[in-house]
């Protein structure tokens, strides 16, 4: 089943998606690419790439065109590997002991609370395995957690399944889920977990590819503002490329579509007058003091 | 696909240090069959690095192995996704062209010996020419030889009246010639098999994206790789990897936040936020139902790290090793508190802030932050022991420093990036009896902490050890 399932599913990238915010994902060729082979091998694609290129939307865009599930586990610094699969509720199997020995439980109630399983709550991967179809699970920031966290995520991955320890309860995925993971580099990830990967960079899209963008996300534009904000834009990120080296904070792709959705308020004169001169709303796209007195006056001289 | 030198970009990753296993080789078959990476080139590199790359550093060593390996194979590439045979049939032709020439040579060997034989029995000669004559005849004689069987006697003329005694030494002559103009015809025949290669093989780098700039810019990565291949392979003469391992590495950055994290003494303080389960069901026990759960703080690490790096001169080798030292304990620690102070050699009067010794602060007023249980000292420098030899100077300015500074603190540590055999003739030796000091591996790192948390061997055993 499992073969007929992975050889029907290819993504294309072209069709975009709707049921989310209704906004278009432009994926390059590459990336369309490392999305078919992770679906075809069934492992998990690790995204890399400057913040704000949409690693993360990857995954609604997949889900949407494919038509599947989707489940996103959003990874923060307290989070353990486990909390992906599912969580123990033991304070309410707690409280639910203390109400049933002061006898203010129905009967209903009782058998429940007799049932260890009621205080299982499953997380995103879980949910993903028990899915009887095929599931996108997104793996947002693995980074952010603890050095170790990755590696705790191996055997769930490799294996597809998880051992839920308070019930002893086995669950192996119907269906191999189809895994993205984005990482922003904040922290090494172990080798193990790498060797399970796939791997892809998502590279700053090129002057084209941005025009593209603006032009798919605000299709009544015209084209002269969008040219003009585009090389104005490229322009800013160049110099902040040249200032501050490839690890720098540069500006990227989401602060564009945020600084031209202000841009478009405005009339097309007004707008380009805006570009001609100073830098305009600056405070979407500088976001430190340095870059604000460093660029700002930049602006000015060009 | 065989003939793609795929397992060879493999093996190659893998001694440049990618964690690569054999499933990693087998899915990128996998994927093949099923069609993915055939195209071109460029479809090919994007395939494999997909499935064996995972950083920017490795993406870099990829391309340029990539480069290595299969942008020779350029143009056989896409014939190969076609059809096999055609690289077959070419390389079969090729042989049948070799084995023409070697023929036609042969043939005019054995024509001109017989003239020759012919000629000696018809004259008499003088001088045989020398052997040192071969350089100069050999640029005219060369272009000649190719077309040696068209006209069957090119070479007579050349060799002028050899005398019977002299006849040994034309023979060797019209051998060491023929020779010559058979290897000038191979290699003229590779060069014109190459030729179409070249010139096709910048279109495909564009196309595959791996323009030679990204090559140029490798950087340690490469480097590295090739110094640890290099060492792997050990053919190479001592020189030429003094001069490409300019980074030295021993310790990942993963494995020093991994070692850094032993370093802790943790107290609870700050806001009660966790459960503290065995107080609670202490708790229920006593009240006979669960009212409040007892929380207490969280356990925090108060060790505070200060690492004291040794910058320049001899150091330098280690520059990038000291940073990354510094980094992963600012950053990925999980430390109370890092910092980082600089001098050179070792310490006098003054430390620095920064690695370029800018900001100067007295000895004194940084030792008076340090808390004597909490901070931790670890020093990074070869103590002498990189230039060798005993430097009574500079022992005894590290001795003063080192009892001034262990006055203020418990816990020091040495960490020296010169292997321990370097260190019993050097000053590193006298310094070594005065405070614990370990070499710049895994396990001395390990060592050197937890000398930092209180527990080292006795500094006799550590000596004992040396010799």
């Amino acid at each position: 089943m499992v073969e007929t399932v992975s050889a029907s599913l290819e993504y294309v990238g072209t069709v975009q998606p709707k049921a989310t915010d209704g906004l278009p994902y432009l994926p390059s060729r590459e990336l369309v690419e490392a999305v078919n082979l992770a679906i075809y091998l069934e492992r998990p694609l690790l995204l890399k790439g400057e913040p704000g290129c949409g690693k993360t939307q990857l995954a609604s865009a997949v889900a949407d065109e494919l038509g599947l599930p989707l489940e996103s586990w959003y990874v923060k610094s307290t989070s353990r590997a486990r909390d992906g699969l599912y969580t123990y509720d033991a304070v309410g199997r707690l409280r639910d002991a203390q109400l049933a020995g002061s006898g203010r439980l129905n009967e209903e109630q009782l058998r429940r609370a007799d049932d260890p399983t009621t205080y299982v709550r499953w997380g995103p991967l879980g949910r993903a395995f028990l899915n009887e179809r095929r599931t996108v699970v997104l793996i947002d920031e693995i980074d952010k957690a603890d050095i170790d966290f990755p590696n705790d995520l191996l055997l769930e991955l490799d294996k597809q399944q998880f051992l839920v320890e308070e019930t002893g309860e086995a669950i192996s995925a119907k269906v191999p889920p189809i895994v993205f993971i984005t990482s922003n580099d904040e922290k090494d990830l172990p080798d193990a977990f790498l060797r399970r990967c796939l791997f892809h960079f998502v590279e700053f899209p090129d002057h084209d590819r941005l025009i593209q963008i603006i032009h798919s996300r605000f299709p009544e534009t015209p084209e002269a503002l969008v040219n003009q904000a585009v090389a104005r834009f490229l322009e800013l990120r160049e110099d902040m490329k040249r200032d501050k080296g490839e690890s720098g904070k540069k500006v990227s792709t989401s602060e564009l579509i945020d600084w031209f959705r202000v841009l478009r308020r405005y009339p097309q004169e007004e707008a380009l007058g805006h570009l001609g001169g100073q830098l305009p709303f600056a405070g979407v796209l500088l976001k430190s003091w340095e870059d604000h007195i460093r660029y700002l006056r930049l602006g000015k001289r060009g | 696909m065989d003939e793609l030198p795929l397992l060879e970009l493999f093996t190659r990753l893998r001694e440049a240090g990618l964690p690569l296993g054999i499933p990693d080789y087998e899915a990128a078959v996998q994927a093949l069959q099923k069609g993915y990476g055939l195209p071109d080139r460029a479809a090919l590199a994007r395939l494999c690095q997909t499935l064996w790359v995972r950083s920017s550093d490795e993406r870099r060593l990829f391309d340029y192995y990539f480069e290595q390996l299969i942008g020779k194979e350029a143009i056989s590439q896409p014939e190969n996704a076609e059809n096999k045979t055609t690289t077959n049939a070419s390389q079969r032709s090729k042989k049948r062209l070799i084995a023409l020439y070697t023929g036609l040579i042969s043939l005019a060997v054995i024509i001109t010996g017989v003239v020759l034989w012919h000629n000696t029995r018809s004259k008499d000669v003088k001088i045989a020419p020398s052997p040192s004559a071969i350089p100069t005849t050999l640029p005219t004689q060369v272009p000649v030889a190719p077309t040696a069987s068209a006209s069957p006697t090119p070479q007579p003329t050349g060799a002028q009246q050899p005398s019977s005694n002299g006849l040994i030494w034309v023979l060797l002559l019209i051998l060491a010639l023929s020779a010559g103009a058979f290897w000038l015809v191979k290699i003229l025949l590779q060069r014109r098999h190459k030729q179409p290669e070249q010139a096709s093989e910048p279109a495909a780098a564009n196309s595959a994206k791996l323009a030679s700039e990204l090559l140029r810019e490798t950087k340690d990565a490469v480097q590295v790789a090739q110094a640890v291949q290099q060492i792997t392979h050990q053919r190479t003469n001592a020189r030429d990897r003094f001069l490409l391992a300019t980074d030295y590495l021993p310790v990942t950055q993963r494995q020093m936040k991994q070692s850094w994290r032993h370093l802790r003494r943790m107290v609870r303080e700050g806001m009660a936020t966790e459960l503290d389960v065995e107080a609670t069901v202490q708790r229920i026990a006593h009240d006979g139902m669960l009212l409040n759960p007892v929380l207490v703080a969280r356990r925090t690490n108060r060790t505070e790290l200060v690492l004291l790096i040794d910058q320049d001169g001899s150091m330098v080798p280690f520059h990038s090793l000291s940073a990354r030292l510094v980094e992963t304990a600012l950053r990925g620690g999980r430390l109370g508190k890092a910092g980082a102070y600089y001098f050179h050699n070792c310490p006098v009067d003054y430390l620095y802030k920064d690695p370029m010794h800018q900001e100067a602060e007295p000895i004194e007023e940084v030792l008076r932050g340090f808390q004597r249980d909490r901070t931790a000292v670890l020093i990074f420098s070869d103590a002498g022991a990189a230039r060798g030899g005993l430097n009574l100077e500079r022992a005894e300015l590290t001795a003063t420093f080192l009892q001034q500074l262990q006055q203020h603190v418990r816990y020091v540590a040495w960490l020296n990036p010169m292997p321990k055999v370097r260190w019993n003739t050097s000053t590193a030796r006298d310094i070594a009896l005065q405070v614990p000091m370990f070499e710049a591996t895994r396990q001395g790192l390990d060592e050197a902490i937890d000398a930092l948390r209180g527990r080292h061997h006795a500094l006799a055993t550590l000596l004992e050890g040396q010799k």
